[in-house]
């Protein structure tokens, strides 16, 4: 790659120092947005575009310029941070296009969040299938609800069998206390206790 | 009765004692327990059939039920000494079960009380 003459070099430099400064101070006057933000852009990509050729060189002719010139110290922050260099923020500020392409980067968190509502899609959907379980649990549950009755009432071993002597049990039956209450043979069951009868007669 | 009554107030607190009447109503049998002064018997009638369900055919039968209302002891006629054995069983174990040897000895010797005249 060819070395670009040093004097044109420099004179782009000093071009677009000038520019930069001149930028600075026209920035304080009000002209049109769209031409100041053109013109901010095109010194900082000539500029960007020196630098990036040969910093070095800059860095030798920026030396080479008188202190009282006010290219030294627009140029060097260039090179060091573009971003924080004055035209670019300026240009920042100006042209509102880049920062509403910025905008949009802050928007997709927004499009993240809109990817995170699949969790509570989930949770709708299991809160969806929940209230499907929940019936089917209620529709078993109907059946223990029914069950408590028989439950109530000790049932007796199944290998007892039915009937009248010892290791059966009885068949139903009733009696009548004196005080004209019933009570069958379920109550003495229900009633946990082991039960003497006697059979009497007072005659 | 009054063999009963002599260490029936003894179980009371883990067995309940029914004396249900043979042929009379629980007032007559309430008033002979109270005029004996028996404690801890409950006076009761049979209802319906239930001397024909539970082939009681003579007076003073016994029958012992566990906590399931399964038969326990059954005894037709009066022999007294056999019936502390059984409720100090139901005062261990209220759900005590007779075994298979004990089931068939009581069978057979309440086939032998059932020949006797009543």
């Amino acid at each position: 790659m060819p070395k670009p003459n040093p004097i044109i070099r420099m004179l782009a430099v000093g071009i677009a120092a000038g520019a930069l400064l001149a930028g600075c101070q026209q920035s304080e006057t009000p002209p049109p947005a769209a031409t100041m933000a053109d013109a901010t852009a095109t010194i900082a990509s000539t500029a960007a575009t020196v630098v990036a050729s040969d910093p070095a060189s800059i860095v030798t002719a920026a030396a080479a310029v008188p202190p009282d010139t006010p290219v030294p110290p627009a140029i060097a922050p260039t090179t060091a941070d573009p971003v924080t260099t004055p035209p670019a923020s300026a240009a920042a500020t100006a042209m509102p296009s880049p920062t509403d392409t910025d905008t949009p980067q802050p928007a997709t968190p927004p499009a993240a969040a809109a990817n995170t509502p699949q969790p509570p899609t989930a949770a709708a959907t299991a809160a969806a299938a929940s209230p499907t379980a929940i019936p089917s649990a209620a529709a078993t549950a109907p059946p223990p609800t029914d069950t408590p009755a028989p439950t109530a009432t000790p049932a007796p071993p199944p290998s007892a069998p039915q009937g009248t002597s010892v290791g059966e049990i009885p068949p139903a039956f009733a009696m009548q206390r004196v005080d004209g209450s019933g009570l069958t043979s379920a109550d003495l069951a229900a009633a946990g206790r082991p039960v003497f009868m006697m059979y009497f007669a007072t005659w | 009765m009054q063999t009963l009554d002599t260490f029936a107030s003894d179980y009371a607190n883990h067995i309940d004692f029914y004396i249900v009447s043979f042929d009379e109503d629980a007032g007559a049998i309430a008033d002979y327990i109270s005029d004996h002064n028996y404690q801890g018997f409950i006076a009761a009638q049979p209802v319906g059939t239930m001397l024909s369900d539970l082939a009681v055919t003579r007076q003073s039968t016994m029958m012992a039920l566990n906590a399931h209302g399964r038969i326990l002891h059954r005894q037709t006629r009066g022999d007294a000494t056999q019936w502390p054995a059984y409720l100090d069983l139901l005062s261990a174990n209220p759900n005590a079960a007779p075994t298979p040897s004990d089931a068939q000895q009581q069978r057979d010797q309440r086939q032998q009380d059932l020949q006797l005249p009543s």
